[in-house]
């Protein structure tokens, strides 16, 4: 049984449908990525999975389970107690997650209190074994450290400490590298998944950053405008991609532009997608990405594809592409 | 070649205050940068955060003079203007922004805000104005309507072509970018690259590239420029730092890139351990030896200066 699943999970503002008909599941021990950018609904996902999402958001799903329990059948009160312990997030912001008013010892302690652990000395003597856990240096002194005094890769370090305070069973961490240098955004990403590995938590990774996700994912979550558009392990996914998006992505990456650039001699252009992705108004007719697709036909315009089944992944198109890069075969036209 | 920029040690030194009573204390936030740029080339600064490129672009702008060293721009004296010299120079460069968000102003319409540099630096009519106002949008991929609209109609892709189409109207000589696509996606940010690189060519634009994304460095820069803390640790021709980096902060930079090849990341040195050093309190000799795996005791003792090694300058005693 898989430790989180979900089936057709819809989020609505109002007449916008941030989120639709996503299907995910996350088992014990393995590392989810979901990569998606801005209005993607890859966060608004996330938030959905912990109750977070407050009015006027609306929440729709076939299922919603953790660990075989029905979160929306759920009593509020008895989710709220999920929180924090079972399933537990780590935000962008180190910055801003943490209180600036308080120290991060005070924090950390607080997490504990709420969900009932230990006395007072043992809520100490367990903050200070966190953060070493995390390994922040001198840990019994930087408890009474305020969020301010401290690094934003240290702040990121604190927020990890809490997370894992619990021990939860599922960890879902939304771009918590994003805004970190990138020596420090590989040191907390080892620290994550050497965490993850060591505890058997599920993790589900959010991030815009495909060369992210190559690094630590089992399985890869591909969003658009909403809509999961492929999912695959993540071996296949950066080899040969069956989304037009997922490839597009790919080639977008100044990396792999580059390989092409060197062949011609000039300094070259990356191949960018035209346009842009659809607000909140201007979603198109059929396929979400058709305007942007360099492979759209008439069908795009017209059907709204769906996620078809590919063995290994899915793609949510008419015509997932082959290993050559271009459309195969087309799936199930209706003569 | 025309040479339109040329820095000769530059250093910034801010005073920080700690309070009435005590005095303050002097941070080094830029020592001893060099570099030349020609037009229509790109020079790259890289570094993480507090490793003073942005420092670097302020004195590059004119915003503020350095403390120490000198600057050129076009030949010219830009070390210490005069007020009447440094507006002259100032419209030679020009300067784009991280967060398209932030550097407009939401009440006005677009069409004000690119006609503003236009109305302070020349004698053109409305219409004239109008007319350059609209060329500029085309040229950067925009329509001319939308000149009548207010930067919250746009996306973060669209703001940040208005930020470079506004910094481009007085056809500026250097172009400073700092950060300019860390803040846009993926597909957006290759747009927005391909547009810099186009307007570049066309214009002949010596550009200076602020940014601590490698891979976009790579795509962009002719020269690079890695900073530590203030201080240059490496400066080479892009090709030949990305083939052989030779500093170790370099390498370290390299290699905790995240990496979609498989291979590369089966063969890469171990991630730098600890944090960035306080610029109040520097590290004795080379800044960067608290983190480096080579550090000795010649480190602690004695700062490297960059010497020349195989067409790359590198700050580094052991760097072959």
């Amino acid at each position: 049984m898989a430790l989180l699943e979900i089936s057709d999970l819809s989020v609505r503002f109002g007449q916008f449908r941030a989120v639709s008909g996503v299907d995910m599941t996350v088992d014990a021990g393995e590392i989810v990525g979901v990569v998606g950018e801005s209005g993607s609904g890859k966060s608004v996902t996330s938030l959905a999975v912990m109750g977070l999402i407050t009015e006027p958001g609306k929440v729709s799903a076939g299922a919603m389970r953790f660990d075989g329990r029905d979160l929306l059948a759920m009593p509020a009160r008895e989710r709220r107690r999920l929180l924090g312990r079972d399933i537990a997030m780590i935000f962008q912001e180190p910055m801003t997650s943490l209180n600036p008013s308080y120290t991060v010892g005070f924090q950390i302690e607080e997490v504990l209190a709420v969900h009932g652990a230990g006395n007072r000395r043992q809520r100490r003597e367990r903050a200070v074994e966190l953060l070493e856990l995390v390994g922040i240096p001198d840990a019994g002194r930087r408890l009474s450290a305020y969020p301010h005094q401290l690094s934003g890769g240290m702040n990121q370090r604190v927020m990890i400490a809490m997370s894992v305070a619990l021990d939860p069973r599922l960890l879902i961490a939304d771009e918590p590298t994003t805004a970190l240098d990138v020596t420090i955004q590989a040191q907390i990403l080892r620290l994550l998944v050497e965490l993850q590995r060591r505890k058997g938590m599920g993790l589900v990774f959010i991030t815009h950053d495909l060369g992210v996700l190559a690094e630590i994912a089992d399985r890869v979550i591909v969003m658009y405008a909403g809509e999961v558009v492929e999912t695959a392990a993540t071996a296949d996914l950066f080899t040969t991609p069956r989304h037009p998006y997922t490839a597009a992505l790919l080639d977008a990456l100044p990396d792999r532009a580059l390989a092409t650039a060197a062949a011609d001699g000039r300094r070259g252009r990356l191949p960018a997608i035209p346009g842009i992705v659809p607000g909140p108004f201007d979603r198109p007719a059929g396929c979400l990405l058709q305007p942007r697709c360099r492979f759209a036909d008439d069908r795009c315009v017209t059907e709204h594809p769906m996620l078809h089944p590919l063995h290994p992944g899915a793609a949510r198109c008419h015509r997932p592409l082959g290993a050559d890069g271009l459309p195969a075969g087309e799936i199930g036209r209706v003569a | 070649m025309t040479r339109v920029l040329e820095a000769e040690a530059l250093g910034k030194i801010y005073q920080v205050p700690r309070g009435l009573f005590r005095a303050p204390r002097p941070l080094h936030a830029v020592d001893g940068v060099s570099f030349t740029l020609d037009a229509g080339k790109t020079l790259a600064i890289v570094g993480e955060s507090g490793c003073g490129k942005s420092t670097l672009a302020r004195q590059v702008t004119l915003i503020e003079s350095p403390s120490s060293g000198r600057l050129l721009i076009d030949g010219k004296d830009a070390t210490a203007p005069t007020p009447a010299e440094r507006k002259a120079l100032r419209r030679a460069v020009q300067m784009v922004f991280q967060n398209p968000y932030g550097s407009l102003n939401p009440r006005r319409t677009i069409g004000a805000a690119l006609a503003e540099p236009l109305v302070i630096n020349t004698t053109l009519s409305a219409a004239e104005r109008d007319a350059a106002v609209a060329a500029m949008l085309s040229r950067v991929g925009l329509r001319p309507e939308h000149a009548e609209r207010y930067p919250h109609m746009f996306s973060g892709g669209q703001r940040q072509r208005i930020a470079i189409a506004r910094a481009l109207m007085l056809r500026p000589r250097i172009l400073v970018a700092d950060e300019p696509v860390s803040a846009l996606d993926v597909s957006v940010q290759a747009q927005v690259l391909n547009l810099l690189m186009d307007l570049q060519d066309e214009m002949g634009l010596a550009m200076v590239f602020i940014s601590h994304d490698l891979g976009v460095v790579r795509f962009v820069a002719d020269e690079v420029l890695v900073m530590y803390l203030g201080r240059p640790v490496e400066q080479a021709p892009a090709a030949t730092l990305f083939e052989s980096p030779r500093h170790p902060y370099t390498r370290a930079l390299l290699a905790a890139r995240p990496k979609i090849d498989a291979d590369e990341r089966a063969h890469r040195p171990p991630p730098l351990t600890g944090e960035l050093p306080s610029p109040l309190n520097p590290p004795s000799g080379c800044v960067f030896r608290t983190r480096c795996p080579l550090a000795t005791d010649r480190c602690a003792a004695e700062r490297p200066e960059l010497r020349e090694i195989a067409g790359a300058k590198v700050a580094c005693h052991f760097a072959t």
